[in-house]
């Protein structure tokens, strides 16, 4: 198994280092005037120059490449050309403020999507069935944004329950910090709600129809025990795998959500920086985050196996 | 090449018989699945307003009149006027080409790639599928719409065409993942070893022999990449990405106006935003209608 | 739907001419008008701007409220007295820092850290008296020689100010010059009227700076102005506390902290407004401030000179024809893009800088308005009666967008097909802004037109993305700024309007006004056409 953590390890190294060339060399194609977006378009054309030498853009794309690399390893992402400020002091803040967001949504997640699969496990091919998987995918394939403004328009303006903005107040209490980021929450929680339940309830499924369950089932234990002694506990396991996975949505999520409840979060960082091609920023966003995300990857990974015998010993042959 | 004694010509008769049978029934299914004729109606919907959407507005979708702007729903509009005073539910009926156009194009561009590079791993196995599955680990690191936000901004002029490719080029190797694991599990099969016993072409076997046999997972993943690609390309429209300012497009018509709406003015964001989540559903719906019947 | 009350923290221009004649004239002579003063001049009854002076914290110490809480635009860039160059970004500056004399709405300059200034006979040399007794956030007293470092600091290109531009051609390094402790002598490049103008908040970098200040701005906000920074986060916003030793007793703040937060949309700040989570928004677009209800808010509005210039390739191109050009022109229907741009908040534009607000400008100048036939006739004239096509070239940004589509539509109408290509971020300015035959470029407030005139209009300025070159022209507008004589400026102003309507370089078709919504609750919190907002005189009650 330790050999198996090690290569999975490795893998996610290259993966990272294929990250950094993506982001990188994408964003190096056009040289464009750095110190212009620095300096704004009313800036004298003396100052422009002399700046543009000053931050060395005129050398050839590789030494730039394995300088800022260079950087990342030493933990310097940069400086911002919007903010002249180090990336790293605009970019964790924001980062925090998104993972608050997306805890809330996977602490509403996970139980809101297991519960559904279960449900509709149960009752294969009933009504509540089909309203749970296909619907249930049929909203995670309506946009984040979309999502956004019809619960703004009903929940915020048409009800006013919640507010329509999700700014965070220093000091509020722990129910005042999370009530504004309800809204923001649950249009990420309906995008990906249809494959968690879908997971659990095949998961719920295989569990049922497993030979375990059957010979409990004849021993004469009684049905509530069996799914939460069995089922449950089998059925469990590919759900961690598949919310995992869905990180990468939901981080993609965040970037509109963020936008319409003025949060600020990455996503609106990396808005920020895309619109004002503030290329160290942007570069430095999507390295991290895809860096969390392969992180999480791996980790789900590892989970799974220490979690799952089967795989395990797999594994270790 | 023909040879009409030849035994495996007589059972690769009966497999294409069988195959028209299975054919047959699986549409049979398809009939009697309401959720799957819904959504063949939505997107049919859709797909007739992208097709005549032009000739049947009641209003030209792009004449502005400062006169008339913010008008609530009525006889004359019946979803409003926007910020322009343009006609909300002509722009509604016209948005449906953009977003068809480039979702149905990236979902072909990265299903053919896709298809192709996954036949090739699937079939050769080593380096190319090792390169793969590398390469669906990266971009699987980068959410595709943080990638194409990333490769929008680096772009001097961009274009829908351009979008269109950078989502086509996102999901070839996601579809490439699927189709290689489909023909590993061929290539094993008697059909397989008696082309090659044939001394067929590698290209024949693949595109003749194996193809046809991968077809239900590919138009599977077709429909589900289909999903996406709207979703990405709705999303990217409202972030503004590679669209022209002042075309009907329901992403950029959600950000243009939704901020009016904590003044009341709802209808031109609520109707845009309507559409694409109809036509999101339409197409999930067929998606999952297609993946029951396939038994996937 | 309903508006909100509405005040006009400045007076139409129609109504205005004797009381701001009179204090424009005052203030080039330089006579330092207390803020008492000021407050009596302004007639409007129940003008907001004006109660700074009997709501101060003085006489009525009952007030509880200690927080003052505003939404403002987000920096989009670096702030510091070099580095900004946007609204959010000036807005801090304003309030941290302080300038020689603060240009407000009503087109006048208090006197803020300079007490008084006059100039000699023919406005070439400036001397400016400097307030005892004003010292700096950490403590350093303030004198002459802060005044003139700040502008060495400015005036040097190794700094890369954000200023220099506003200052060249006007002031070099050699002409600041310290008379004595409290005396400060500029000598100018070229004779210029209103030179007070160009040193006030409207070049709103220079704020005046500690004499031996060289760190990073963003770290304490140095300066002397009323307000000391607490806290800064680029994202979120800043937080302000009152500065006790601020000089003068009428502007100290009556809230001991000022929580500032970033808006990046008008649309989110309203309704942070209406849920009561702030006290007043400093500047929100038409459509989001009309959905404020009557009863618990304020919508202050003020005309300002903040514009859009359309400009149209004079040099070359198929806007070459003077003929084209104003047939381009006579396609817009100025009333209803204001009416449905603007929800009626702006002043119409008649294709010159000369806005109706300035009192130098001269009304009786005929106001274009639209005439397609007459538009048709004058592009057959020119051999264009079939039209042609042309890119039109700008930024992103809602009021560009609008005004892009708008144009786009009205040109068709004689023929004329526009290609948008509006881009985001600064790639307009890179590239097409001052090499396209038509584009769309944006232009802050300015207490005088100086800066337009010089910059993008004579043969010799920098910003003449039009390619426009008129000698006569280049007269007319070089008797405006160097005249300090109210009539000759009229006059001046009256050549540049007809002679710019006839070239028609570049459409200006209205001049936008601002509009700030404040609780019903807030009374005394100023904002300016140029972007700043001021609530040292601000209470809650």
């Amino acid at each position: 198994m330790a050999r198996y953590i090690i290569r999975r390890l490795l893998l996610a190294v290259v993966t990272l280092w294929l990250v950094t060339a993506v982001v990188f060399f994408t964003t190096h194609i056009l040289p464009g005037n750095v110190a212009l977006r620095i300096l704004g378009p009313f800036a004298q054309r003396s100052a422009i120059d002399s700046l543009n030498e000053e931050l060395g853009m005129n050398r050839p794309v590789f030494t730039q490449y394995t300088d800022w690399i260079g950087g990342v390893l030493h933990g310097d992402l940069g400086t911002s050309l919007k903010y002249n400020q180090p990336v790293a002091k605009i970019l964790f803040p924001a980062l925090v403020y998104s993972l608050k967001l997306a805890a809330l949504a996977f602490v509403l997640l996970v139980p809101l999507s297991i519960l559904g699969g279960i449900v509709a496990a149960l009752n294969r091919g009933k009504i509540a069935d089909r309203i749970i998987t296909i619907g249930g995918l049929s909203a995670a394939m309506v946009p984040e944004f979309v999502w956004a403004v019809i619960l703004v328009l009903v929940f915020g303006i048409q009800f006013s329950l919640f507010p329509v903005t999700a700014i965070p107040k220093d000091g509020a209490s722990v129910f005042g910090q999370i009530y504004p980021l309800i809204l923001p929450a649950i249009c990420l929680v309906l995008v990906l709600f249809g494959y968690v339940a879908r997971i659990t309830r095949a998961g719920v499924i295989e569990a049922l129809d497993a030979d375990y369950t059957r010979t409990a089932v004849l021993k004469g234990i009684p049905r509530q025990q069996v799914i939460r002694k069995h089922v449950l506990r089998n059925a469990l396991l590919p759900t961690i795998a598949v919310i995992a996975s869905q990180i990468s949505y939901l981080v993609g999520g965040l970037v509109a959500v963020e936008i319409i409840f003025n949060y600020p979060g990455f996503g609106l960082a990396l808005r920020t920086s895309v619109t004002y091609r503030d290329f160290p920023m942007l570069q430095a966003s999507v390295l991290v985050v895809a860096a969390i995300i392969v992180l999480v990857q791996v980790l789900a990974d590892i989970i799974f196996i220490i979690l799952n015998p089967r795989i395990r010993q797999k594994v270790s042959n | 090449m023909t040879d009409p004694g030849s035994p495996l010509i007589a059972t690769d008769k009966v497999a294409r018989g069988e195959r028209i049978k299975v054919r047959r029934e699986r549409l049979a299914l398809l009939r009697k699945n309401k959720a799957f004729i819904a959504g063949v109606l939505l997107l049919g919907f859709w797909v007739i307003c992208s097709i005549v959407g032009n000739l049947v507005t009641p209003h030209d979708p792009r004449q502005i009149n400062l006169m008339a702007t913010n008008l609530s729903p009525s006889g004359t509009n019946f979803f409003g006027t926007d910020s322009l005073g343009r006609d909300v539910f002509s722009r509604v009926i016209v948005g449906a080409r953009p977003i068809l156009f480039m979702s149905i194009g990236a979902t072909v561009i990265g299903t053919v790639l896709g298809t192709t590079i996954g036949l090739i791993a699937g079939y050769y196995k080593g380096v190319v599928d090792a390169l793969i599955m590398r390469l669906v680990d990266a971009l699987s690191a980068i959410p595709v719409i943080v990638l194409a936000l990333l490769a929008v901004a680096t772009l001097e002029r961009p274009s829908n065409f351009l979008t269109l490719v950078i989502i086509g080029i996102v999901f070839t190797p996601i579809i490439a993942r699927t189709v290689r694991a489909a023909v590993l599990g061929e290539t094993e099969l008697d059909y397989v070893a008696a082309a090659r016993l044939r001394t067929e072409k590698v290209p024949y076997i693949l595109a003749v022999e194996v193809l046809p046999n991968v077809l239900p997972p590919i138009i599977v993943e077709f429909t589900v990449r289909l999903g996406y690609a709207i979703f990405a390309i709705a999303t990217l429209s409202f972030l503004g990405a590679g669209v022209q300012i002042g075309s009907p497009n329901w992403g950029s018509q959600v950000a243009e106006h939704y901020s009016k709406m904590y003044g009341g003015i709802w209808w031109s964001t609520m109707f845009p935003a309507g559409a694409i989540a109809t036509l999101a559903i339409g197409v999930n719906l067929i998606a999952d209608g297609l993946m029951e019947v396939f038994d996937l | 739907m309903s508006k909100a009350n509405e005040e006009l923290t400045s007076p139409p221009a129609r109504t205005g001419y004797s009381r701001r004649d009179f204090i424009r004239a005052a203030s080039i002579v330089g006579i330092g008008i207390p803020l008492v003063g000021l407050a009596a001049c302004s007639s409007d009854s129940n003008s907001s701007d004006t109660t700074a002076v009997d709501t101060t914290p003085s006489t009525e110490p009952s007030v509880a409220v200690t927080l003052l809480r505003v939404g403002m635009n987000k920096p989009l860039q670096e702030v510091g007295p070099y580095t900004t160059a946007d609204q959010g970004g000036l807005g801090i500056l304003g309030n941290a820092g302080e300038y020689l004399c603060f240009s407000n709405n009503s087109f006048e300059l208090e006197p803020r850290v300079a007490e008084s200034w006059a100039a000699n006979s023919d406005s070439t040399v400036w001397t400016f008296k400097i307030r005892q007794g004003i010292t700096f956030h950490n403590g350093q007293a303030l004198d002459a020689e802060d005044v003139v470092q700040t502008f060495l600091k400015h005036l040097d290109e190794a700094n890369k100010s954000q200023a220099a531009g506003a200052l060249s051609g006007i002031l070099q390094a050699a002409g600041v010059k310290k008379v004595d402790d409290y005396t400060v002598e500029f000598t100018l490049d070229a004779p210029t009227g209103g030179f007070p103008f160009i040193v006030s908040s409207d070049t709103y970098n220079l704020i005046i700076l500690p004499r031996d200040w060289t760190s990073n701005w963003t770290s304490d906000f140095i300066g002397c102005g009323p307000w000391i920074m607490e806290s800064y986060s680029v994202e979120e916003g800043v937080t302000f506390k009152r500065n006790p030793n601020y000089w003068d007793p009428t502007r100290q703040p009556a809230f001991e902290t000022m929580e500032c937060t970033f808006f990046t949309s008008g649309a989110s700040s309203v309704t942070q407004l209406l849920a009561g989570e702030l006290d007043a928004v400093t500047f929100v677009d038409p459509t989001a401030a009309t959905s404020l209800p009557t009863d618990q808010f304020t919508l202050q509005i003020a005309n300002t000179i903040t514009h859009l210039q359309v400009h149209l390739g004079c040099d070359a191109g198929v806007f070459k024809d003077k003929r084209v050009r104003q047939a381009a022109a006579l396609t817009l229907d100025r009333p209803a893009i204001i009416d449905g741009l603007l929800q009626g908040y702006g002043d119409l534009g008649n294709d010159s800088p000369m806005a109706p607000a300035y009192a130098t400008t001269d009304q009786s100048v005929e106001q274009r308005v639209k005439d397609i036939a007459k538009a048709k006739e004058l592009m057959a004239d020119a051999g264009v009666a079939d039209g042609f096509d042309v890119t039109l070239e700008s930024f992103k940004r809602d009021d560009i967008d609008l005004l892009g589509q708008v144009i786009q539509s009205s040109f068709k109408e004689i023929g004329i097909n526009v290609t948008l290509n509006i881009t985001e971020g600064f790639g307009y300015y890179d590239q097409a802004w001052l090499n396209s035959e038509l584009g769309i470029t944006d232009y802050g407030h300015r207490g005088i037109p100086n800066v337009y005139l010089n910059r993008a209009y004579k043969s010799t300025g920098d910003w003449n993305a039009a390619h426009y070159k008129s000698p006569a022209f280049d007269a007319a507008a070089d008797k405006f700024m160097t005249s300090a004589d109210f009539a000759v400026q009229q006059e001046a102003s009256k050549e540049i309007q007809e002679i710019l309507l006839e070239d028609t370089p570049i459409i200006t078709p209205y001049f936008a006004n601002t509009i700030t919504p404040v609780s019903n609750k807030l009374v005394g919190f100023r904002t300016t056409g140029m972007g700043h907002f001021d609530a040292a005189g601000a209470v809650i009650i």
